[in-house]
């Protein structure tokens, strides 16, 4: 009579181990092979490139849209309005920007330029690493 | 006997909220992690209407809509741009120009790029 009880109680938590084990190696795996950053947006596939040595994901990246639309923080804003957030000073990081790939260039080469315009020397443009 | 029972269902308390908060980081790390892998360019725009270093250093590279670049008017094509650009970086072009014609895709201009980007060329800089 004594020996049941007790039984029941201590099968109930071997059953879990293999799941935390399970789960656990998930966590470490999602640990180390992802990097936190922002996602780009789904309607935004960026231009690939082969051998390009990779660089860390950035959260501060401006997106530009197929259409031109220019995307910063899930926020559809004015190159106007992206260039204050950005102010141009000596010390400043160069403006990164992620484009679609089937954006026309001629478009993406106006809106670069109005970035020059206010004084950025130097542009970056993210691009994501394709298969080889 | 009866105290390794007891023992024993203290631990279960224990392991639950331990499954709990390992979950909710799984959770967090499965929908905030990116999978991408970022390779970047550093560009420099060339100002509109501003003056060129000087004009023999400079070698301009037009991309067309069907696919053709163009070295200083040199009709040349993706594959074989490596090899047509050592002509010019041995005469001593340190500077290249990348401008877009017409309907050309940012793809095709991250290609061009990137074959830029591997020769010596010292700067690489996009104008209209």
């Amino acid at each position: 009579m004594k020996l049941t009880p007790p039984k029941k109680l201590r099968s109930d938590p071997e059953n879990t181990i293999p799941l935390i084990n399970v789960v656990f190696l998930m966590l470490i795996f999602f640990l180390i092979a992802g990097t936190i950053a922002a996602p780009v947006s789904r309607e935004l596939t960026p231009a690939e490139t082969r051998e390009m040595p990779t660089v860390p994901a950035k959260t501060d990246v401006v997106q530009i849209h197929n259409d031109g639309a220019i995307m910063y923080l899930g926020k559809r804003m004015s190159v106007d309005e992206v260039l204050e957030m950005f102010p141009a000073t000596e010390m400043s990081e160069p403006v990164k920007v992620i484009a679609d790939k089937t954006l026309n260039a001629v478009r993406l080469v106006e809106i670069l330029e109005k970035f020059r315009a206010a004084g950025h020397q130097k542009i970056r443009l993210i691009t994501v690493k394709g298969s080889p | 006997m009866r105290l390794h029972s007891a023992r024993r269902r203290k631990s279960i308390i224990g392991l639950t909220s331990l499954i709990d908060v390992i979950f909710l980081l799984l959770l967090f790390f499965m929908l905030t992690s990116t999978f991408l892998r970022f390779t970047g360019f550093d560009l420099s725009v060339a100002a509109a209407g501003g003056d060129a270093p000087s004009p023999k250093s400079v070698l301009l590279v037009h991309v067309k809509s069907d696919g053709m670049l163009s070295l200083n008017g040199r009709p040349v094509k993706l594959e074989d741009l490596d090899n047509a650009l050592s002509d010019f970086t041995s005469r001593g072009v340190k500077h290249a120009v990348l401008r877009p014609r017409g309907e050309v895709a940012v793809q095709t201009l991250v290609e061009t790029l990137e074959v830029l980007q591997s020769t010596n060329l010292t700067s690489v800089s996009l104008a209209r």
